[in-house]
């Protein structure tokens, strides 16, 4: 059991580093690669779209609900544009969130010692 | 003060330096180059437009050979997992060779001009092979050469002749491919995601409509694709690394098998955090501000879920029976023991918690700021008597000294901060709209800077991580101990928590002198207060809130 931890925890350190986000050239790299993915993705959206399946509720939802600004589209409606692209990540709330785990952890795992008064 | 640190652990430290050193010149050099443009152009241009792809190979395949090091340069006889020699003699702290060091420097020069030949605009003239060949070999001697600075010659030569770096090499590969291959799963993660939030929605809205189809889906008048990015994967990766390194470095304290089941358990957690998140998202959007749903829910709601489950899992782990060995008879009594780390991390850690919570539902002012000061103050308030050693010389030796330094801190900092017209435009508005709300938020915000936020992140910073970093028993560490390497880590671990991270790092190793100069953690707090005492007089007396704010 332990010989096998020691090669399972590695590994599985690496196998969860890959599935982690990667910079963003890096990602949009192994994005191209697989491009023909990608496009299938592509256009099952576009024939979503196409079949405006959505057309009652596009009826029954006020066009004019949806700011221009939040980015529905060209024309507001609703459908009928790409969704807003936003950033997935916030860098100070990545480098906040850091500070916090690490310094969670070291808190909850803190060595223990006895108190001066119980000595 | 002798450091205690087992033999072992000091190994990690030049190879840990190697990595994080190589990981920054990487970053530095895939910052500023794309590899992308090149595409445009065919045969064997256009294909080095695809190196970028490869790069997590790197990455992943060095990780791999820096976990899997320890198999190769010290064989451990002992069946115990990380059996660690209890008496190891303490070695000598290691030094990088600097000459090498040098030389390395020289070359990454070199390699990053090289870099900007290939990469930085359109086809250079010859072979792009010959140049790829160049390229390559220079950034493999970068690494041989940064790699000899820190480690020994004989243990880099163990290494290379053993037999357990072509297994890492052959993990690292193995999981690049595998890691590509999950990519798959990337659209069918997200239509289960999407399910499961249009699930979480249902009873409590009636309008929710999704389209498996187009991934969308739809509250009211708000709608969002869930894109492949958003599926969760990437949260059940990096559970995934923090949980298996949390197992790993606490593997002593804890019982196996069962704390493997700890995985699952904390990578299910991050994609229904996920779907958690999402369906956070559609509330806020439809019924508040899509735009505050867009611009701060999004960004910072993933953060304040990933924390919140990797430390309830470490928790956890540490504190359930399940989980936990039982522990030595000196620790059974929880009523004689104390935390040390706790007191002086707790307050802090809930300042940065509850400045994400709030952040998740501000855009240019945080009106939740109150609960920024109300939370650490109360924390500060319960755990009072561990900081009774503090207290007993709590006036500051040399509060000139710390003021002049807090001042000069302050003034570059206003001075290199830019200006936000659109935060200024906001506090004018809430001023003008709601003078009586706003000096309430102001009184507040006032007392926050000038008093909690540098107590708390002095005491968490200098107070504990400065003499932690120079000795695990950082409670016998005198405040005038500290090391390059303590203040270096420190005060970039204090960058980490401010938006502009130089100035941060900067300001961070300010105060840390003024500790180890005076002897007193409260001249380090004086002159941290000091610095955000000036920049807030400054601020409100120009209007130039975005300075500050």
């Amino acid at each position: 059991m332990t010989k096998a931890l020691k090669f399972l925890i590695p590994s599985l350190l690496v196998a969860g580093l890959v599935v982690s986000p990667k910079d963003a050239q890096a990602t949009r790299d192994t994005e191209a690669l697989k491009e023909n993915k990608f496009q299938a993705f592509k256009e099952n959206k576009f024939k979503a779209f196409k079949e405006d399946k959505f057309k009652d509720i596009k009826r029954s939802r006020a066009p004019e609900r949806i700011a221009p600004s939040a980015g529905f589209g060209d024309d507001g409606g609703f459908w009928t544009g790409q969704s807003k692209q936003v950033p997935e990540l916030s860098s100070s709330a990545a480098g906040a969130s850091l500070a916090l785990l690490a310094g969670g952890l070291l808190a909850i795992s803190g060595r223990r010692r006895r108190k001066a008064d119980s000595r | 003060v002798t450091p205690a640190v087992p033999q072992r652990r000091r190994q990690w430290r030049p190879w840990l330096a190697v990595g994080s050193l190589l990981l920054v010149e990487y970053l530095l050099i895939s910052l500023r180059f794309d590899a992308y443009s090149l595409r445009s152009y065919g045969g064997a241009w256009g294909a080095l437009g695809y190196v970028g792809a490869f790069a997590p190979a790197g990455v992943v395949i060095a990780a791999s050979l820096w976990l899997f090091r320890r198999q190769a340069v010290s064989p451990v006889a002992s069946g115990e997992l990380g059996a660690l020699p209890a008496l190891a003699p303490v070695p000598e702290a290691f030094r990088p060779r600097w000459s090498l060091l040098a030389i390395h420097a020289l070359l990454v020069a070199g390699f990053f001009a090289l870099t900007g030949h290939i990469f930085g605009g359109g086809p250079a003239a010859g072979s792009a092979a010959l140049w790829f060949i160049l390229w390559s070999a220079l950034g493999a001697f970068c690494a041989f050469t940064l790699t000899v600075a820190f480690v020994d010659l004989s243990e880099v030569r163990r290494w290379a002749w053993s037999g357990v770096h072509l297994l890492a090499l052959a993990v690292g590969a193995i999981a690049w491919l595998a890691g590509n291959w999950t990519v798959e799963f990337w659209i069918p993660l997200s239509r289960a995601t999407l399910g499961v939030v249009a699930a979480l929605l249902r009873p409590f809205f009636a309008d929710v409509v999704s389209d498996p189809a187009a991934l969308s889906l739809a509250l009211g008048g708000f709608k969002v694709t869930i894109a492949p990015q958003c599926s969760g994967f990437e949260g059940m990766g990096l559970i995934t690394v923090l949980t298996v390194a949390f197992i790993a470095v606490r593997r002593r304290g804890l019982r196996f098998p069962r704390a493997l089941l700890l995985l699952p358990v904390a990578i299910i957690a991050a994609w229904v955090g996920n779907a958690l998140r999402i369906a956070g998202l559609m509330v806020v959007g439809a019924t508040l501000d899509p735009e505050l749903a867009y611009e701060a829910f999004h960004s910072k709601a993933g953060w304040v879920a990933f924390c919140a489950i990797a430390l309830s899992i470490a928790a956890v782990a540490e504190r359930h029976s399940f989980f936990r060995r039982a522990p030595s008879a000196e620790l059974e009594v929880e009523l004689e023991t104390e935390n040390p780390s706790a007191a002086y991390l707790l307050p802090c850690l809930l300042l940065l918690g509850s400045a994400l919570v709030t952040g998740m539902f501000a855009r240019e002012i945080d009106w939740f700021y109150p609960l920024r000061v109300v939370g650490p103050l109360l924390a500060l308030y319960l755990l009072r008597k561990n900081y009774a050693d503090l207290l007993r010389n709590a006036a500051p030796a040399r509060p000139v000294l710390a003021l002049a330094v807090g001042a000069a801190v302050g003034i570059a900092w206003y001075l290199t901060d830019p200006l936000d017209p659109e935060v200024d435009r906001a506090v004018g508005h809430a001023l003008a709209s709601s003078p009586a709300g706003f000096g309430v938020w102001l009184g507040f915000r006032v007392v926050g800077a000038v008093l909690v936020v540098p107590i708390c992140e002095e005491l968490a910073f200098r107070g504990f991580l400065l003499r932690w970093l120079v000795n695990r028993d950082f409670t016998a560490v005198s405040f005038r101990t500290a090391t390059p390497w303590a203040v270096l880590i420190s005060s970039a671990a204090f960058a980490l928590v401010h938006e502009r991270w130089l100035a941060g790092a900067l300001a961070g190793a300010a105060y840390a002198l003024v500790q180890v100069r005076t002897g007193r953690l409260s001249d380090a707090i004086v002159a941290h207060a000091g610095s955000n005492a000036l920049i807030a007089i400054w601020a409100i007396a120009s209007g130039e809130w975005s300075h500050w704010v």
